[in-house]
C-alpha cells in the first residue's frame, strides 16, 4: 500500500521544478510587431500568481522519460490566459500536458507604457520524472505503467452531464491526473485507505469528495461539476468571426437569450440593435430595418426563406431557442447570396445536433411552455422542439377580473393562438454531413368578449401558418472546397375574415405550395482569394379566394360596417418561378486590406410576367492600424412587391416592375479591447419603383381596367448607427452592448382614400391620387424614428444568479393628426367621416418612447439536471408610453392609446 | 414564392374620457332622410325632399344651408371642381367610344351645383309656451327639394361617367350645414340616381359588359337573359312601427308597449330597461341587385331583401349598442340605464331618438319619451 501512494506522490514532484523554472525563463514579447515609432515598452511583467499543474504523461513517466515544452502564451490585460501555443517539446506528450495546464495558469497583468496590457510571453515547462520505488511488499520495483488501475472515474457537468474536458484530478492535494475528451481519468496503485479526491476545471466550481480505495477493487466514482458562470446551460465560446460584409451584427444564442424584453428568445434580441426601429405597441413582432417596411427584410434559416419570424404580437419567434446557432443580422449591404430583399437580411443559422446521449429542456412560462428533447438514434442524432402558448385560455380570466362593474360596458379583445414545431435529424457520411430539418408554425387570433360586448355577433377569423422541410447536404468536397445543397418543399396558408356568424364582410384564404432549391458554393483558390458562388430560387404555387366589401366602382349603397350582404368574390391561382444566381470573390491582396465583389442575378417570374435583374454588390474593408478598421460598401437589390399587390385587376396589377434599392454605406471599427467593439456607420438608402396607389384605367386583354398600382413610389433613408459592445468575457461575467441610431426615412407615393400629403408649402390638399396625377412630395415614412437608444446588460452574480436589463429610449412615431382635418356626418353610413387632406401626412410625431425591461434568473444545479426560475418585468416604471390616438367619433377630440403596462412573467425550466 | 402579408390592428385601450357617440350633449345632426330615397331620371314627375333631424340641448338659433353635390364625393362636396373634371373627362370618353362624334352638355351639372338653399331655425324652446322639456325637440330645418326640372340633364352625364353605377344608381347628395355659436356640423345625404327601366341602356352598355335584360337586344347573344322587374325599381323609406319595452336588460323579458298617450315612460334612476323597434312589414322591401364576378367581369341578378338597423341616441343616460342591427347585434333591441340622478335641466325627461336605415338610402326616425325618477 505504502508503495503505491509513493508512486502517486512521483507525479507531483515534477510540478515542482517546473514551477522553479518560470521566473528564470519567462522572456516578456512584444505581441505582434510594432512600428518603431511607436513601439511599446513593457514596464511591468506578468508574474504567475496561480499556477496549474500539468499531468505527467503516463507512458512517459513509466518509462522514466524526462524532457520539456516550450510554450507561447498570450496573456490578456488582466492576467488571464488568452491563447497557448506549443513552440517545441521533447515529447508531443509534454507539449500537450503543458499546454493544457498553461491555459489554467493566472498572472499579475503586465504594464505597457504604465498601463495594464495583453502580452505574448514564452513560458518553459520542465518535467521531471522520478526513479521508481521499491514495492514495500514484494521488495521488488513494480513500474508505474505495470500497477492496477485501482481509481478511475467520470466528470461530468451538473445538469448538462456533458462531459468536462481538462479537468484536473487531485488526490489528497496531489494532481494525478486529467480528463480525456470523454471526461475520463483513471490512476494506478494509489495506496488503499480514504484520500480526499478533487476535481478542478477553470470553468467550474472544484468539487471535492472522498474515494476509499480496498484491496482489490477498483473505486469508481462520477463527479460533477457545476459550471462556474454564465449561462449554466450553455457553454460559451466567443470569438470574434472573420468579417467579410459591410454590416453585419452576429448574435450567438448564449449571450441573448436572457435579454430583458424578448422572452427568452434570442431573436427577439435583434430588435435592439442599431438600425431597427422599434416595433408600436411596446412587444414587438416584426423587423423595421432602416425606415423600411417589415415585407423589405428578408429571413432566412439556413437558406430558407420563411414568410413570419415572430409569433403574432410579436411574443416569440417561430424557432425554439435550442435549435439556433448563431443569428446574422445585415441592416445592409449584405453580399449576393442574399436575394429578393431590399431592406435587410436576417440569417438565422440552425444548430448541429450532436447529442450523444438524450438531453432535453422544458420550460414553462406564463404565457406559453415548450419543450425540447435530443437523441442518438443510430448513426443518426435527432432533435425535436415545441411550443404552445395558451395567453387565450387565461385573457378572460384577467379580463373578467379587470372589467369594472358598469352593465354598459364590455370590451371585445383579440388574443394570440400559437405553436410551432421544429425537428432535426442529422448524419455524418464521410465528407457529406447530411440533415433533414422540418420545421413549422402556426398561429391564429381568437376574439375574446366580456360585457356587454357578447352580445355583438362578431366573427375576426385570422389564421396562419408555414411549414418547411428542408434536406441539406454539406459537402467538403476537397480541403478548400465545400458545396451546400439544399431541397426544400413548403407549404403556407392564411385565412382572414371579418363578419358575423352570418356572413363574412372580407374573407381572405390562399394556400402556397412552394419548392426552394439553394446550391452555395465555396473555393478557397489561395490565401488571397476566395470564390463563392450559388443559386437560389424559388418555385410557388397559389390559389386565392377572396371575399370583399365592394370596391367604389362595383358598389353598393354606404351602410353599416360588416355588411356580408354587400361583398363581391373573386378566385385566382397563381404561379411564381423566381430563379437567382449569383457569384462572389473575396480577395485579400494583403493583409489589411480586403474586396468583395459579387454580382447577382435575378429573374422574377410571377404568373409569367418576367423580370431579369442584375444587382451588382461590393465591400471594401481596410484595417488601417490594428483593431481599426474602415469600411464602405454599395449595393443594389431587388424584390418583387408582394403577391397580392400582383394579382389581376381590381386587386392588383400583375405588370407591377420588381422595387428596387441602393445602398451605400460608410464606416468605422474600432476594436477597443479584447471583449469591448465600437462600429459607426453612416448609411444612405435609395429605393425605387415602390408601389404605390393608381387611379389610372389601363388596356389589358381588350379591357379597360384599373390599374390599381404602379411603381412610381420612391423611399430614402439615411442615418448613423453607433454600436458600443462589451462581448460575453470568458467567465461570463457581464455583456451587453449600446446602440444607438439616428435616421430619416421618408416616402413619396400617391396619396390614397382619405389621406392627402402636403404640398409644397405645407398647406396640403388632394394631390393627385387619381390617373394622371403626380406622386406626393416627400412625407416620414410611417416607420421613421429620429432617435433610437437602446442599452442592454446582463450579469452573472454568486449564487447561481442572473439580472439584465434592457433600455430603450426612441423617437415617437410619425402620425397625421386627425383632429385638424375637416370632419363631416356621413349620414348614410351613420358615421363622421373625416376628410384629411386638409392636413399634413405625418406631421406630427407620438411622443418620446421610454422603457425599462428587467429580468432575473436563479439557477438551482443538481448532478442531473438544472432547474431555473426567471422573472421577467417588461415596463419595469410603468412608462405611460403613447401609442396611437383614439379620436372621438367627431374627430373633434382625441385621447393618447397607451397599450404596455407594467407586465410581470414568471417562468421555470428545466434541464437534463 | 413570396408571401402575403396580413396586418390587424391589435391597438386596444381605454378611452374613457371621449364623449359618447350616443349620447346628444351639443348640437348635432343625428338624421337626414330623402323622400323617396331614390331619384328616378326617367319619371319625369320625381321629385325628392331631403329633411333633417337636427338637435341641441343647448337650444339657440342655427344658420342653416343646403347644398346640391351632383357628382360622387367622399369628402362632402369639398372636392366638387376636381370630381367633376374627372367625371367630365370620363363621360367624353364612354360618349365618344358609344357613339363617336357625340358631345355632352356638362352644363346642368355645374347648374345643379349651385342649387342651394339658406335660412334659420329656431330651436323649440324658444317658443315661451312649451315647457322646458320641448328643448330637446328636433329644430325645424327647411326641407331642401330637388324637383325633376332642377337636375334636367343630369341623367346624361351619370349613365356615362358612372354607368350608373352597373345599375346601383350614381350618388348625388345634399350638403347640409348647420351653425349655432360657432359650432358647425357638416353632413352628407346622398340620394340613388338611377333609372325604373334599366333597358334603356341595356346593350349598349350592360350588354358589352355581359348582362342582357329581358327581351333580349342582341338577339344572338348565347347568354340567358335576365328578368328586370321596373316595377321594383324604386325605394321606400322605412316606416316605424310602435316601439316596445322591457325592465331590465334580459332580453328573454316580456315586451310591454309604451304608454298609448304618448306620455313619456317612467323610469327609476339608475335602472335598466330594454328598448325594442319595430318596422312596419312593408319597411322590409325586395329589390334586385346587380352583382359582378371579379374573375370573370361576369354580371348577374340577384334577388335581395333589406335588412333594417337602428342607430341610437339619448339626452341622458346611457345605450348599450349605439348600432343595432340583427347582422351584427342580432337583434334590434338594445338596453338603455337611465342617469343614476334625474337631468333636472329638463324636469327629469330624457329622450330617446331612434334611426333607422335601410341598405339603400331609405331613412326614418322615431323617438321615446322617458321620465326619469328617483
Amino acid at each position: 500500500m505504502h508503495s503505491r501512494l509513493l508512486v502517486a506522490a512521483l507525479v507531483l514532484c515534477h510540478a515542482g521544478p517546473a514551477l522553479a523554472a518560470i521566473e528564470q525563463q519567462n522572456r516578456p514579447k512584444a505581441k505582434a510587431p510594432e512600428p518603431p515609432a511607436a513601439a511599446p515598452v513593457l514596464t511591468k511583467a506578468p508574474e504567475l500568481i496561480e499556477f496549474a499543474t500539468a499531468a505527467y504523461p503516463t507512458e512517459l513517466l513509466a518509462r522514466g522519460v524526462g524532457g520539456d515544452a516550450v510554450l507561447l502564451i498570450d496573456i490578456d490585460e488582466r492576467g488571464l490566459v488568452d491563447a497557448v501555443q506549443v513552440v517545441s517539446a521533447t515529447e508531443p506528450a509534454f507539449g500537450d500536458a503543458a499546454m493544457t495546464a498553461a491555459t489554467r495558469f493566472v498572472f499579475s497583468p503586465a504594464e505597457i507604457d504604465g498601463k495594464p496590457g495583453a502580452i505574448r510571453i514564452e513560458y518553459r515547462y520542465v518535467f521531471t520524472p522520478e526513479a521508481p520505488v521499491p514495492d514495500a511488499v514484494a521488495g521488488e520495483v513494480t513500474p508505474a505503467s505495470q500497477l492496477p488501475v485501482n481509481l478511475a472515474g467520470v466528470v461530468k457537468e451538473a445538469g448538462t452531464r456533458r462531459p468536462v474536458v481538462g479537468a484536473v484530478i487531485e488526490l489528497d492535494g496531489t494532481a494525478i491526473a486529467e480528463t480525456d475528451a470523454g471526461g475520463r481519468f483513471e490512476a494506478r496503485g494509489v495506496g488503499l485507505g480514504k484520500h480526499r479526491l478533487k476535481a478542478s476545471s477553470r470553468a467550474h466550481d472544484a468539487y471535492e469528495t472522498e474515494a476509499e480505495v480496498r484491496p482489490g477493487e477498483r473505486f469508481e466514482v462520477t463527479l460533477y461539476l457545476v459550471k462556474r458562470s454564465g449561462d449554466p446551460f450553455e457553454t460559451v465560446v466567443r470569438t470574434r468571426n472573420e468579417r467579410q460584409e459591410v454590416t453585419r451584427v452576429q448574435l450567438d444564442r448564449q449571450e441573448v437569450q436572457k435579454v430583458p424584453g424578448t422572452f427568452g428568445d434570442p431573436l427577439r434580441a435583434i430588435e435592439n440593435l442599431p438600425g431597427l426601429a422599434r416595433v408600436p405597441g411596446g412587444l414587438g413582432g416584426a423587423l423595421l430595418v432602416r425606415g423600411t417596411p417589415p415585407a423589405d427584410t428578408a429571413v432566412f434559416i439556413d437558406g430558407v426563406q420563411i414568410p413570419l419570424l415572430y409569433h403574432f404580437f410579436g411574443l416569440t419567434s417561430v424557432i425554439n431557442p435550442e435549435f439556433l446557432d448563431a443569428i446574422d443580422f445585415y441592416p445592409g449591404g449584405f453580399g449576393a447570396r442574399f436575394g429578393r430583399a431590399t431592406g435587410g437580411a436576417v440569417e438565422v443559422k440552425s444548430r448541429d445536433v450532436t447529442c450523444e446521449d438524450w438531453h432535453g429542456v422544458g420550460e414553462i412560462g406564463v404565457l406559453l411552455s415548450r419543450g425540447y428533447l435530443c437523441a442518438p438514434a443510430g448513426d443518426w442524432s435527432v432533435a425535436a422542439a415545441g411550443r404552445r402558448s395558451y395567453i387565450d385560455l387565461l385573457l378572460p380570466f384577467v379580463l373578467d377580473r379587470v372589467q369594472n362593474n358598469d352593465p354598459g360596458q364590455g370590451s371585445a379583445t383579440v388574443s394570440p393562438i400559437f405553436w410551432d414545431y421544429q425537428v432535426k435529424a442529422e448524419h455524418r457520411f464521410g465528407t457529406h454531413d447530411i440533415d433533414i430539418f422540418a420545421f413549422g408554425s402556426d398561429d391564429s387570433l381568437k376574439v375574446i368578449t366580456t360585457g356587454s360586448a357578447e352580445n355583438v355577433n362578431f366573427n375576426l377569423r385570422l389564421h396562419t401558418n408555414f411549414h418547411r422541410m428542408q434536406v441539406r447536404d454539406r459537402w467538403k468536397i476537397g480541403e478548400h472546397t465545400t458545396l451546400t445543397s439544399s431541397l426544400t418543399p413548403g407549404l403556407e396558408r392564411q385565412g382572414f375574415s371579418v363578419g358575423s356568424d352570418l356572413g363574412s364582410a372580407t374573407d381572405f384564404g390562399v394556400d402556397i405550395w412552394s419548392l426552394e432549391w439553394r446550391e452555395d458554393l465555396t473555393h478557397k483558390v489561395n490565401d488571397q482569394l476566395t470564390l463563392n458562388a450559388g443559386l437560389d430560387h424559388q418555385f410557388g404555387w397559389a390559389d386565392i379566394g377572396i371575399t370583399f366589401p365592394l370596391s367604389n366602382s362595383l358598389r353598393r349603397f354606404p351602410a353599416g360596417t360588416f355588411d356580408y350582404t354587400q361583398t363581391q368574390s373573386a378566385s385566382y391561382g397563381a404561379s411564381d418561378k423566381s430563379q437567382g444566381y449569383w457569384v462572389e470573390a473575396v480577395f485579400t491582396p494583403a493583409a489589411p486590406l480586403k474586396i468583395i465583389g459579387g454580382l447577382r442575378l435575378d429573374y422574377f417570374d410571377f404568373e409569367s410576367v418576367g423580370h431579369l435583374q442584375a444587382a451588382p454588390r461590393g465591400t471594401v474593408r481596410y484595417e488601417v492600424v490594428p483593431g481599426t478598421t474602415i469600411k464602405g460598401a454599395y449595393g443594389l437589390y431587388y424584390k418583387l412587391p408582394q403577391p397580392q399587390f400582383l394579382l389581376r385587376s381590381p386587386i392588383g396589377n400583375p405588370e407591377l416592375q420588381p422595387e428596387r434599392a441602393h445602398h451605400f454605406i460608410l464606416g468605422l471599427e474600432h476594436k477597443v479591447t479584447d471583449f469591448i467593439d465600437v462600429s459607426l456607420e453612416g448609411y444612405f438608402n435609395l429605393r425605387q419603383n415602390l408601389r404605390a396607389f393608381s387611379d389610372a384605367s389601363v388596356a389589358r386583354g381588350g379591357k379597360y381596367v384599373k390599374q390599381v398600382y404602379d411603381n412610381d413610389g420612391n423611399g430614402r433613408t439615411y442615418g448613423l448607427e453607433l454600436l458600443l459592445r462589451h462581448l460575453a468575457t470568458p467567465d461570463g461575467m457581464f455583456y451587453g452592448w449600446i446602440a444607438y441610431t439616428l435616421s430619416r426615412s421618408l416616402v413619396q407615393d400617391r396619396a390614397h382614400a382619405q389621406l392627402a400629403t402636403p404640398d409644397a408649402e405645407g398647406g396640403g390638399g388632394f394631390n393627385g391620387a387619381r390617373a394622371g396625377g403626380g406622386v406626393t412630395d416627400w412625407y416620414l415614412s410611417p416607420f421613421d424614428q429620429t432617435h433610437i437608444l437602446t442599452v442592454v446588460g446582463q450579469w452573472t452574480l454568486p449564487w447561481g444568479l442572473e439580472a439584465g436589463f434592457r433600455f430603450r429610449l426612441t423617437s415617437g412615431d410619425p402620425f397625421t393628426p386627425l383632429d385638424r382635418g375637416a370632419a363631416y356626418f356621413d349620414a348614410d353610413a351613420g358615421a363622421y367621416r373625416i376628410d384629411a387632406s386638409m392636413v399634413k401626412r405625418s406631421s406630427d410625431r407620438l411622443p418620446l418612447f421610454q422603457q425599462l425591461d428587467v429580468r432575473v434568473d436563479k439557477t438551482f444545479t443538481f448532478d442531473l439536471w438544472r432547474f431555473a426560475v426567471y422573472i421577467e418585468v417588461l415596463n419595469a416604471y410603468n412608462a405611460h408610453n403613447v401609442e396611437s390616438y383614439q379620436y372621438s367619433y367627431d374627430f373633434k377630440t382625441r385621447v393618447p392609446l397607451t397599450l404596455l403596462p407594467i407586465v410581470p412573467t414568471l417562468g421555470v425550466r428545466g434541464e437534463f | 414564392m413570396k408571401r402575403l402579408l396580413i396586418l390587424v390592428p391589435l391597438l386596444t385601450a381605454c378611452s374613457g374620457d371621449l364623449p359618447v357617440y350616443s349620447l346628444v350633449e351639443s348640437l348635432r345632426v343625428l338624421a337626414v332622410k330623402v323622400d323617396p330615397p331614390k331619384f328616378l331620371f326617367d319619371q319625369t314627375s320625381t321629385s325628392v325632399t331631403f329633411d333633417a333631424l337636427v338637435v341641441d340641448p343647448k337650444g339657440g338659433p342655427v344658420d342653416v344651408r343646403w347644398q346640391f353635390c351632383p357628382v360622387e364625393s367622399s369628402k362632402a362636396c369639398r372636392d366638387y371642381d376636381t370630381l367633376f373634371a374627372q367625371a367630365s373627362a370620363v363621360a367624353t370618353a364612354v360618349a365618344q367610344k358609344v357613339a363617336p362624334g357625340t358631345t355632352l352638355d356638362f352644363g346642368p351639372v355645374q347648374a345643379a351645383h349651385e342649387l342651394a338653399l339658406s335660412g334659420t331655425a329656431q330651436p323649440a324652446a324658444a317658443d315661451a309656451a312649451l315647457p322646458a322639456s320641448e328643448v330637446l325637440r328636433p329644430y325645424g330645418i327647411p326641407s331642401f327639394v330637388l324637383g325633376h326640372d332642377d337636375v334636367q340633364g343630369l341623367d346624361t352625364f351619370f349613365e356615362y361617367s358612372s354607368l350608373f353605377g352597373y345599375g346601383e344608381g350614381a350618388w348625388p347628395s345634399a350638403i347640409l350645414t348647420v351653425t349655432s355659436a360657432g359650432n358647425s356640423v357638416t353632413t352628407e345625404k346622398r340620394v340613388v340616381a338611377s333609372l325604373a327601366d334599366l333597358s334603356a341602356i341595356n346593350g349598349v352598355l350592360f350588354g358589352a359588359l355581359g348582362l342582357q335584360f329581358c327581351p333580349k337586344t342582341v338577339a344572338d347573344d348565347p347568354r340567358p337573359c335576365k328578368e328586370w322587374d321596373p316595377s321594383r325599381a324604386g325605394n321606400h323609406n322605412p316606416v316605424f312601427a310602435a316601439s316596445r319595452w322591457s325592465a331590465g336588460k334580459s332580453p328573454l323579458a316580456t315586451w310591454e308597449d309604451l304608454p298609448a298617450d304618448g306620455s313619456p315612460l317612467p323610469v327609476k334612476a339608475g335602472a335598466e330597461i330594454r328598448l325594442l323597434p319595430t318596422f312596419t312589414p312593408e319597411s322590409f322591401e325586395s329589390y334586385q341587385i346587380i352583382r359582378t364576378t371579379l374573375a370573370t367581369n361576369d354580371i348577374q341578378l340577384e334577388e335581395a331583401t333589406e335588412e333594417l338597423s337602428v342607430s341610437w341616441f339619448v339626452t341622458a343616460g346611457k345605450i348599450q349598442d349605439a348600432l343595432t342591427w340583427p347582422l351584427f347585434t342580432r337583434s334590434l333591441d338594445t338596453v338603455y340605464t337611465a342617469p343614476k340622478t334625474p337631468p333636472s335641466d329638463t324636469g327629469g325627461l330624457v329622450t330617446v331618438w331612434m334611426v333607422g336605415q335601410d341598405q339603400r338610402g331609405g331613412t326614418s326616425w322615431t323617438h321615446v319619451d322617458l321620465l326619469i325618477s328617483e
